[in-house]
């Protein structure tokens, strides 16, 4: 059997990127959940724990949507996975989740004002909000590029 | 003398909103240093408000100058100069460099959480300010007027 080429392996890499990044971020945002129901002043070494796990994620899946993935692959595969229509989903995505952080942000504000949140859930919700808005808005901006195709 | 129609002579144009780009950076950390003293250095309610009400104000302000939502009462012409692929891909860069900032900043208030009591307000306040600043210096700094040829 003849080995795949470099521009099919990076077009599979591609679909497949396409399929996971949203599905990445529904799963981001609904793990958020668990942290909902944590006291704030939770000394537990478990909660930290979950704490430092939830940013170490969003600091991967933020590398992950930086550098487009396939850290494995050769270098060959990785640069045709960041073409040009890669790289203008990439913009667009970055500013719809600052928007996203921003809008957040100023409405926490503004909750807060009649309803107390603690320190840790704004930062938890706003920082949240910013890496999954990007990540949905590239994967589904890819998705619509591929199934254009 | 003019060459532009006189209607038109006192709207902007979009060589007046990229020179206001360039421009605008470097007054914003002045503009939060004066807000955030008025919102946490005074007791009063009225004043906080006010001050809120201006920070989220300036903050809009910013975001949709650089970060953009369309200048409809700009011409056609002067909306794609404004909105053309390098203006994209410096906005992309600027909003890249403010998500990364703001994951920092959060990174940091969630450690020094531990050791201070970490007031919702104020980390709001440090998470959008901090953000913005860094995206539109990154702006200003991507979008810096070229020099001329014969400099």
């Amino acid at each position: 059997m003849t080995q795949p080429s470099i521009s099919e392996k990076a077009e599979r890499l591609n679909k497949r990127r396409a399929r996971a990044l949203p599905a990445l971020g529904v799963i981001f945002l609904a793990q958020q959940a668990s942290f909902l129901s944590m006291p704030e002043r939770s000394a537990r070494p478990v909660d930290q724990l979950k704490i430092g796990a939830w940013l170490i994620l969003s600091i991967v899946l933020l590398a992950g949507l930086a550098t487009g993935g396939a850290w494995f692959r050769p270098r060959a595969v990785r640069e045709l996975l960041n073409d040009e229509s890669t790289r203008a989903h990439r913009q667009v995505g970055y500013v719809y989740g600052f928007w996203a952080a921003m809008g957040t942000a100023l409405g926490l504000y503004i909750v807060n004002l009649f309803e107390p949140v603690s320190g840790r859930e704004a930062v938890h919700i706003i920082v949240t909000v910013a890496v999954a808005t990007a990540l949905l808005n590239f994967g589904l901006l890819e998705r619509r590029a591929l199934r254009d195709c | 003398m003019s060459y532009r129609p006189r209607p038109d002579f006192d709207q902007p144009d979009a060589e007046s909103v990229q020179r206001s780009r360039r421009m605008l950076p470097w007054m914003i950390p002045l503009i939060f240093l004066q807000q955030g003293s008025l919102i946490f250095g005074h007791s009063e309610r009225l004043t906080q408000i006010v001050g809120t009400a201006a920070w989220a104000c300036v903050s809009l302000l910013m975001l949709w100058i650089f970060l953009g939502l369309p200048m409809r009462w700009l011409s056609e012409r002067d909306q794609a100069i404004i909105n053309d692929e390098r203006s994209r891909m410096v906005r992309g860069d600027a909003a890249s460099w403010g998500i990364a900032a703001l994951i920092l900043i959060g990174c940091g208030m969630m450690v020094a959480r531990l050791w201070v009591q970490l007031n919702a307000g104020i980390a709001i306040y440090g998470l959008v300010n901090g953000a913005l600043i860094v995206a539109v210096c990154r702006y200003g700094w991507l979008n810096r007027s070229e020099p001329d040829e014969d400099e």
